[in-house]
């Protein structure tokens, strides 16, 4: 199987100017943002991969890096086992990418126009044509939005209308930055049965960066953190539980207990009110078992249940630690 | 071949979406060849001929100015600069047609349908003057279609290079607005170079403003003749190939250091 994304040692950095409050009109100082600093990764066809990070991290650089779109300062990125930027039109008929905020339809025109406009670009045969977007209309209830002028459509629907323009060539590989910003659960879903529906059917690979942990959760099975320009951690999702430091005990004592938990080296008290008690354990200190039997002897308590640690909180607090 | 079709279409339907805006640019454009014609009717009233060019020539000139103007259009560059700005460019990079052919040819598809509008408008004017009109031999009419061809190629080859200017200068306005200037003065699309003083007349026919616009009209207008028309196409050629390879280089350097905005 041939590695459909690769990234080598990439690295790509910006150069800003800066607004001091005594710079000159002719004198411009600049810094130097390091953006993505020596990344490496590679995709496999078939995968669904996410890409999570904070805000700056450096993903949508990183996608673009990927894409050709940018030229990176060192390293290689590489689409098809063609680096990026030399074959970026060449590899463009493969692949379909939405950069979330941008659209990339005629904003003018009515739907259709556009995705007539996108068929003969990628010379897409009629037949194959009115496959497509019968598909499309099961999944993403396209037809009903045709006529529309895609400037009068609201943010749902124009993101339906930017998958289905981007699906329309059946490209191999789907890249998505942060495209269901802003979208209500209805529409996400439908966009993921889509998704998923590609995978399955064409073996799409699709490496899409989102801030919804959940909806990465739900339809990825690897996925990839950056944290300033860096790669944190790649892995599959599944071994989240194994590698998170910490999880959660929730405990509800009995009403006549006037018991108080103490905190203590690995143990932490995060929230507390009269009767219930939410507890954060370090696993590399105390186990939760150990944490249990002890309050479970110690005081009368109506219920205790354990939680693993959720994919937000996991993140939120590898990325304080780096 | 087909793509390039449906782009110029596309250039057309977005025109055509607006129609209150489609019409009054067509209307505004008829007025103002009116105004031509009432001035330069003024300037020849008991003069038979100016610096070689009869009252006939300036007829012609005033209608094909009209229409040579409407076809060109404004030009690319404002769009590539508002699109680089606001970060939308980056949809322009992940198809297979590449970023001058999506510009230039829209841009084709709202010249060309603005002309058709507005020749349409000028049919009465046509059959009124038609005796000065049939003057034009046909062979004036294939070269200074042949001129055209090659004018809308240079003037797409300097709108791209200006458009891609914003990949290192962030804004291109002031440079839109200095093109449209000097497009104003030295192209001869509202005045006929021949009836510029010395000074500017040279340094007119140093830059290829002049080429694009006022050539074709000379040839039509009858004004350049034989030797003169070759030299005119051996300048739009030479032009068009110095700037071309201009712009290649242009290209290549921009996309190296291509930002995309709005993160």
């Amino acid at each position: 199987m041939c590695a459909i994304l690769e990234a080598e040692h990439l690295a790509k950095a910006y150069r800003r100017k800066l607004r001091k409050e005594n710079s000159a009109f002719w004198k411009r100082q600049y810094e130097i943002k390091q953006a993505v600093g020596d990344i490496s990764f590679t995709i496999e066809e078939g995968e669904l991969v996410g890409l999570v990070g904070m805000n700056g991290a450096g993903k949508s650089t990183l996608l673009k890096l990927l894409l050709g779109i940018l030229s990176p300062d060192s390293g290689e990125a590489k689409m098809f086992g063609r680096d990026s930027f030399r074959f970026r039109k060449k590899n463009a008929s493969l692949i379909g990418a939405n950069f979330g905020q941008k659209s990339s339809l005629v904003w003018d025109l009515p739907f259709l126009y556009s995705l007539e406009l996108n068929q003969k670009i990628y010379q897409i045969p009629n037949a194959q044509f009115q496959q497509t977007l019968d598909e499309l209309d099961r999944f993403l209830q396209i037809k009903e939005l045709l006529n529309i002028p895609v400037r009068l459509m609201s943010l749902g629907q124009r993101m339906r209308c930017e998958f289905a323009a981007i699906t329309l060539h059946a490209p191999k590989l789907l890249i998505l930055d942060e495209s269901t910003i802003g979208l209500d659960i209805l529409v996400k879903k439908k966009i993921e049965d889509y998704l998923n529906y590609i995978n399955a059917q064409r073996n799409v690979t699709v490496l899409f960066s989102t801030h919804d942990l959940a909806e990465m959760e739900r339809i990825c099975s690897r996925f990839l953190l950056v944290n300033n320009g860096k790669l944190l951690l790649d892995d599959k999702v599944a071994n989240i539980p194994a590698l998170s430091q910490y999880s959660y005990l929730s405990v509800r004592t009995a009403r006549e207990c006037p018991c108080q938990i103490e905190e203590r080296a690995g143990l932490t008290v995060v929230g507390h009110t009269e009767q219930e008690w939410k507890i954060r354990i370090d696993r590399a200190v105390l186990s939760e078992q150990e944490v249990m039997a002890e309050l479970i002897n110690r005081m009368p308590m109506e219920n205790i249940s354990a939680e693993k640690q959720s994919l937000e909180d996991f993140i939120y607090h590898l990325v304080q630690e780096k | 071949m087909k793509k390039y079709i449906a782009l110029i279409k596309v250039g057309m339907q977005k025109e055509l979406m607006y129609r209150a805006n489609f019409c009054i640019g067509i209307f505004s454009m008829a007025l103002s060849f009116a105004v031509e014609l009432a001035i330069w009717s003024a300037v020849y009233q008991d003069k038979a001929e100016i610096e070689n060019i009869t009252y006939e020539g300036m007829v012609i000139y005033a209608v094909m100015t009209s229409l040579l103007q409407r076809f060109l259009g404004n030009g690319t560059d404002e769009q590539i600069g508002a699109d680089f700005q606001s970060g939308s460019i980056v949809a322009s990079f992940l198809t297979p047609l590449g970023l001058p052919m999506r510009y230039s040819l829209q841009e084709l598809g709202k010249g060309l349908l603005n002309a058709l509008a507005l020749l349409v408008l000028f049919i009465p004017y046509c059959i009124w003057k038609r005796d000065i009109l049939s003057a034009v031999q046909p062979q004036q009419w294939l070269l200074f279609l042949l001129a055209v061809i090659l004018s809308y190629l240079l003037f797409s080859i300097i709108n791209y290079m200006l458009g891609i200017i914003t990949f290192w200068t962030n804004s291109n306005i002031g440079i839109y607005m200095l093109k449209m200037a000097c497009i104003n003065i030295f192209s001869g699309m509202f005045i006929p170079v021949a009836f510029y003083p010395g000074l500017l007349k040279d340094i007119c026919m140093a830059l290829p403003f002049q080429s694009i616009y006022y050539f074709p009209l000379t040839i039509i207008m009858g004004e350049a003749r034989g030797m003169q028309i070759a030299y005119g196409l051996a300048g739009q050629l030479l032009w068009a190939g110095a700037l071309a390879a201009g712009c290649l280089i242009m290209h290549q350097r921009a996309m190296r250091q291509v930002v995309i905005q709005g993160g």
